[in-house]
């Protein structure tokens, strides 16, 4: 167990060092000047374009930026905003705990309806299951940019059932009724292909020699799905749920924009368009910590759940 | 459908209506009119031209309202220190907070702020007399040291946004508690109209020291006199101001809404969502994509209010291209279609721009301005002449490098429509994509020996005709991208400059003018209306520009 979660992490440290430096290559060589963002677009004196970049240090040479930026993150510095001129501390504190909550929203969302679709489909067979999978295929084709305008446009406008952006003025609440919509439209295409794996899943637990042995020795037809299809039927979707989670925090992108929700992926997306390199530099290194962790957790479930992982690492 | 909202046809003229009981009559050029709502009209004289739908103002709010959702589009500002403060959204914040000596009314002219009078005792000294009864809002007087502070910070602070609008100034001293005397260093007319931004804002001296690292910044404090106070900014998510009690100005009908709440939703549709869905009560600066759906709102309506705001294409002359030639400009100008533009770009609420100085410029001598601009050809596409202008200027299939940015969709379909109005007309144009980074070369001095012209939507920030002009006609003016040079209109502006009487200004303004239409220095295709929504739950907004950017408009917003 130690040697195998020694390695996990050392990949994950390397992978996190990996992604930073390729996103900072990025951005310094992406086109464009931050002192425009900077200046507003007004004209401005050339002593005063001076003045900002010798406060934003965007003369210094690519590695310098690099590693100083890296020596400030493990002292718990992530940077000045060049866009939002303000460090960029302060600007992801109060956007951490909106997108964490409105990516949980979702992922609870997902687990509880893809799981229980998915199983329903695969037990019941017949209409309900062609029915369930080919809404379910429908649905994991629609991206996240139109289901938000089609459920803002359906509850929010014409039924007015649903406040339509933002998160409400702070009561628990409130923010219940705000968050419904977003986490729909960041849950749909993900509960779909939750529900259609999981089905796939069952499917082929359930024509396996050993729940065929189950069922003939007469144990009852409840016990034999619990213990034996969905015991091992789940398994897969435990591997997938770490790589889903990872990818809702991306798709909050475009919710989030959508929405009006001032969390971490409007921030990222306001500030790659504003080249905002340090902005751009600390979200990129919240996503991919948050990758990295959610998939060294997923491999230590795998280790207790599944024994065929224990014996190979062995 | 309910509108709250004063519709003023038949603006051709360019006549500012006063709707609201600010008072339209030009000031003396040596004072500002004393007292915000002396009664006086101006009225409209010359015949309509067209029938443009333009809102002068919105009735002021009756009743009172707890709170106010505006939104502003074009995102969070970057800091609410009225010394940075530059773009719509800073400034819709910032000016209901901090007050500047001087105000832009409604209607264009110059009202007392801070200073009861501003007075330009010669071409190169201007006084300033402060009111006796104006505090901060920790209860501290305004006084004229902390105007002096805030003057000296706002023209000498590398990163002011108003340097350059005060590079005239010499030296501000403060004569006595309520006496500021500023010397120029050259005669400097619009001196006095920059008094009336934010460059001349005045923020508490020891708050500030006492505060130097975060004042003004998101989440930061500040200490300013106006109507309103902040309250908390939230970055990200709101800035909240409420209503000061101890403004000076208070009274009956003023400060009804007792707080404003400002979200920052840029994406277009979400903000659309949020208007329609009665989140948003009201914004300023719609982009055009959201003007369609928001017409069809039934909790609010759409207006478009006067302003100075144009759109215009900037030839370069002064690198040896084709536009070199004013016969090439002209035949630009005249293959232009200028009704879908239009169309297009304003949603249909623009006008022919006849000239650089739109009617909502004229903060003085309207008549005359008025009168010239009436003498101004029309923009109207000729194909036939602009062929015949082609072939004099005795250059065949003339090449034409049209800029446009690549990030930005509106800037290269508008390049797209000038390239083929041009190859209609025997030009030979191409499109050069260019990104941000080419913004500094664009808008500087500089030699653009690549690029033929390109698009701006600009605006003068005060109301007199002599700032745009004399930063487009001067060699060295703030927006003279294009290296127009030309030794007449450059004498005539210097003396503009130099002349207080705005009746005598004016001719000399309007001579220059007559010139650089003619020559078209730049070519202006159509005004810029700024498109506002308000629900029916509010009314009150000041939505013409500058106003909205220089005077306190949150005071006058109410219940209907």
């Amino acid at each position: 167990m130690k040697s195998f979660l020694g390695r996990r992490i050392l990949l994950g440290v390397v992978t996190i060092l990996a992604t930073t430096f390729l996103v900072h290559i990025a951005l310094y060589l992406a086109p464009g000047d931050p002192i425009d963002v900077l200046t507003a677009g007004k004209p401005t004196t050339p002593e005063r374009l001076e003045a900002l970049r010798a406060q934003y240090h965007l003369d210094d040479p690519f590695l310098t930026r690099y590693f100083s930026w890296l020596g400030g993150v493990l002292h718990g510095d992530f940077g000045q905003s060049a866009a939002f001129n303000t460090d960029v501390l302060t600007l992801l504190t109060p956007r951490v705990p909106t997108t964490i909550l409105l990516v949980s929203c979702a992922f609870i969302m997902i687990m509880a309806f893809g799981l229980s679709l998915g199983i329903v489909a695969a037990l019941r067979g017949g209409a309900i299951d062609t029915a369930s999978m080919a809404t379910a295929t429908l649905v994991a084709a629609i991206p996240a940019f139109v289901s938000s305008f089609l459920l803002i446009n359906v509850f929010a406008l014409r039924l007015g059932w649903l406040p339509a952006i933002g998160l409400g003025d702070g009561s628990p609440l409130d923010t219940a009724r705000h968050l419904v919509l977003p986490s729909v439209a960041l849950a749909l295409a993900a509960g779909a292909f939750v529900a259609r794996t999981t089905r796939a899943s069952v499917r082929a637990e359930l024509g396996r020699d050993h729940v065929a042995t189950a069922t003939v020795r007469g144990i009852p037809r409840r016990l034999v799905i619990s213990r034996h299809v969905l015991r091992n039927g789940l398994l897969p979707i435990l591997s997938i749920a770490g790589l889903l989670l990872a990818g809702l925090i991306v798709g909050t992108a475009f919710v989030e924009q959508a929405f009006a929700i001032e969390g971490l992926g409007k921030l990222l997306v306001t500030a790659a368009r504003q080249q905002d390199l340090a902005v751009v530099q600390a979200v990129t290194l919240i996503l991919v910590v948050a990758f990295v962790v959610l998939n060294i957790l997923v491999d230590i479930l795998y280790w207790y759940l599944d024994p065929r992982v224990r014996s190979e690492a062995a | 459908m309910k509108r709250p909202i004063i519709l003023v046809t038949a603006l051709a003229s360019g006549f500012v209506l006063a709707a609201c009981g600010g008072a339209p009559a030009p000031s003396e050029p040596t004072a500002a009119a004393p007292g915000p709502s002396a009664a006086s009209s101006a009225a409209s004289a010359a015949p309509a031209e067209s029938a443009d739908s333009l809102v002068i103002d919105t009735p002021p709010g009756t009743g009172p309202v707890q709170n106010v959702n505006w939104n502003l589009g074009d995102g969070e500002p970057l800091s609410i220190d009225p010394t940075l403060t530059w773009s719509g959204s800073q400034n819709f914040v910032g000016i209901n907070l901090c007050e500047s000596l001087l105000t832009i009314a409604a209607d264009g002219s110059i009202q007392p702020g801070l200073a009861t009078e501003v007075v330009q005792q010669d071409p190169t000294t201007v006084v300033a007399t402060l009111r006796t009864d104006a505090t901060f809002w920790d209860g501290t007087p305004v006084t004229a040291a902390d105007a002096a502070f805030s003057l000296d910070r706002a023209r000498t602070d590398p990163t002011s946004q108003y340097a350059g609008d005060l590079a005239s100034i010499a030296s501000v001293t403060a004569t006595d508690d309520t006496t500021l005397t500023i010397t120029l260093s050259k005669p400097d007319v619009l001196v006095r109209s920059n008094l009336a931004t934010s460059a001349s804002a005045v923020v508490s001296k020891a708050f500030f020291e006492a505060n130097k690292d975060t004042f003004g910044k998101p989440g930061g404090p500040l200490m300013c006199s106006g109507p309103y106070k902040l309250d908390s900014w939230t970055p990200g998510k709101s800035i909240v101001i409420s209503a000061n009690p101890a403004w000076w100005g208070k009274g009956e009908g003023k400060q009804l809404a007792k707080q404003i709440t400002y979200s920052f939703v840029t994406d277009p549709s979400a903000a659309v969502a949020g208007m329609k869905s009665g989140a948003i009560d009201g914004a300023f600066l719609l982009p055009p994509s959201a003007i369609p759906p928001l017409q069809q709102a039934t909790n609010g309506a759409v207006g478009f209010g006067r302003g100075t705001a144009f759109q215009a294409w900037v030839p370069i002359i002064g690198s040896g291209g084709p536009l070199e030639n004013p016969k090439l400009r002209e035949a630009l100008a005249k293959a232009l279609d200028y009704p879908s533009i239009i169309k297009n770009d304003t949603a249909g609420a623009g006008s022919p721009a006849k000239a650089l100085a739109t009617p909502g410029s004229w903060g003085y001598a309207v008549d005359a301005y008025s009168a010239a601009w009436d003498a101004l050809p029309t923009p109207a596409q000729d194909i036939e002449a602009a062929k015949q202008l082609v072939a004099e200027s005795g250059v065949a299939n003339p090449r034409l490098v049209i800029a446009a940015f690549s990030e930005l969709p509106d800037s290269v379909n508008s390049a797209l429509v000038l390239q083929s109005a041009a190859n209609a007309v025997g030009f030979d144009a191409s499109i050069k994509k260019i990104g941000f980074d080419y913004a500094n070369t664009l808008f500087s001095g500089a030699e653009k020996p690549d690029i033929d012209i390109f698009q701006t939507n600009y605006l003068s920030l005060v109301t007199d005709p002599l700032s745009i002009y004399s930063q487009v006609g001067l060699p060295k003016g703030a927006a003279n991208w294009g290296g127009y040079d030309n030794p007449q209109v450059a004498e005539l502006l210097t003396k503009a400059l130099g002349t207080t009487d705005e009746a005598e200004r004016a001719q000399i303004v309007i001579e220059a003018q007559t010139i650089m239409s003619k020559e078209y220095a730049w070519i202006p295709t159509t005004t810029s209306p700024n498109g506002f929504f308000l629900s029916n739950s509010i009314t009150g907004a000041v939505v013409t520009a500058p106003a909205n950017l220089w005077s306190p408009w949150a005071t006058q917003l109410g219940a209907p």
